[in-house]
């Protein structure tokens, strides 16, 4: 091995854990990626994941309810969202499959806006003008409902899946030149989920992005150029 | 003593990779018996895995609901050149519930409020408590590998592995040098493993 296979093996033993900061994530994720296709870093990471797994047979198992296997099987299969009208969307986000990451310094306080997160046990039809019609919300897909002043935003997503829908109403007339863009904020970094223009206050979105790692959602309003970054403070939010 | 340095996984993991490796190729073929076996025998630890990091009832059952679902649709996503299905199944439950931990702060609230009402000897109904005979034998395995290590090694991997904090965190809380938390954990982690593979001897 070579010495610095040391180090990767202390990062990768408390990454199993869970016991590593975040720019300790970070440390480790360069090393591996200087060392590139390396066994003993493959190695090193099998052994540790296996070991920590270790720990978690040192509970009593305890049966989940029945109805989660069934509820899992129920789950309607992947379904392919519409694309969303070019004018509606800007970028796609391409989400990283890292495991999740702590925050330490939100963008903004989640502690600020409280979130209702709700399972979906009935199906939903909803219709919007001028867009496509989303059909259904089956019983793995949630809704979360943003909170702010500026309308009424709701997202339905499939934990564990990409793409998610955004539709909405009461949302603000904006200046020419200006849109709502969708950020999806993982360890306080905010990805832009896409761009949309409110019709009548009105409005329907899917992106193909994947929510699964994601703390919360924010909504900015932004220059029609779709920033990379916010710009302002969010008028909607949505922790996760 | 020093510890012996082995490679490979533990015996006790190894004993069920073959089976569950067959199942999750079934499973990428949509077979969902298979998937119903695979849920079998990793769900109940997965569950008090769960359950021992969260604390909350309902919580738990949505992570494991959400660690499967992901594993039914998207089987591909396991790898097995990084590890077996349950060391794999584990971690990213393990991922989602200490993410969940944090985001909620329910470390101070496990703390204080801890397992007021939640008696995990004693679940609401007797038929949600599986005892898998067969897999006590490795369980005590595991348990008695722990066991070899020094407390403070010990220590530091569960509260860790299962309180959600960080080695940072660790070395605040404890007033420990942060150097000592990390070889802490990794001696542990060789000797749990070492010992873990010396059980297979």
């Amino acid at each position: 091995m070579r010495p610095e296979h040391e180090t990767i093996e202390e990062l990768l033993a408390a990454r199993a854990l869970g016991g590593l900061e975040t720019d300790e994530e970070r440390e480790l994720d360069r090393l591996l990626a200087e060392h590139g296709d390396c066994e003993a870093c493959r190695r090193l990471a099998r052994e540790a994941a296996e070991t920590a797994a270790a720990l978690a047979l040192t509970l009593e198992p305890v049966a989940p309810p029945a109805g989660i296997i069934e509820r899992i099987l129920a789950a309607e299969p992947p379904t392919t969202a519409a694309e969303p009208a070019d004018e509606l969307t800007r970028r796609r986000a391409a989400r990283s499959a890292q495991p999740p990451r702590r925050s330490s310094r939100p963008w903004w306080s989640v502690g600020a806006v409280a979130a209702a997160l709700v399972a979906l046990v009935v199906s939903l039809s909803v219709a919007m003008p001028g867009t496509q019609e989303i059909r259904s919300v089956n019983l793995a897909q949630r809704v979360v409902r943003f909170e702010g002043d500026a309308g009424v935003l709701a997202m339905a997503y499939a934990p564990g899946r990409p793409g998610a829908i955004f539709w909405g109403h009461g949302l603000p007339d904006l200046p020419a030149g200006q849109v709502l863009e969708i950020w999806m904020i993982d360890d306080d970094r905010p990805t832009s989920g896409g761009c949309a223009v409110p019709v009548d206050g009105r409005l329907a979105l899917a992106v193909d992005a994947s929510i699964g790692t994601t703390d919360q959602m924010a909504v900015t309003v932004e220059d029609a150029s779709c920033p990379d970054a916010p710009t302002s403070e969010p008028v909607l939010v949505a922790p996760l | 003593m020093a510890t012996r340095v082995t490679t490979g996984a533990p015996a006790v993991i190894r004993a069920t990779d073959a089976h569950d490796a067959e199942l999750i190729q079934r499973v990428r073929q949509r077979d969902d018996r298979a998937f119903r076996a695979l849920f079998d025998r990793h769900a109940p630890t997965a569950h008090a895995l769960a359950l021992r990091i969260v604390r909350q009832r309902q919580l738990a059952e949505d992570i494991v609901q959400e660690t499967f679902l992901a594993l039914w649709r998207s089987p591909e996503a396991y790898d097995e050149r990084r590890g077996s299905v349950r060391s794999w199944l584990l971690g990213t439950l393990h991922h989602r519930a200490v993410d969940v931990v944090r985001r909620e702060e329910a470390q101070r609230r496990r703390h204080d409020r801890a397992l007021a009402g939640l008696d995990l000897s004693a679940p609401d109904h007797a038929e949600e408590v599986v005892l898998e005979l067969a897999r006590d034998s490795e369980r005590r395995a595991v348990r008695a590998a722990l066991e070899t290590l020094p407390p403070e090694q010990r220590a530091v991997l569960e509260w860790m592995y299962f309180d959600g904090l960080t080695q940072r965190e660790i070395a605040e809380r404890e007033r420990l040098p942060l150097g000592t938390v990390k070889s802490r954990t990794l001696l542990g982690m060789r000797r749990l493993r070492a010992a873990l593979a010396e059980d297979e001897g």
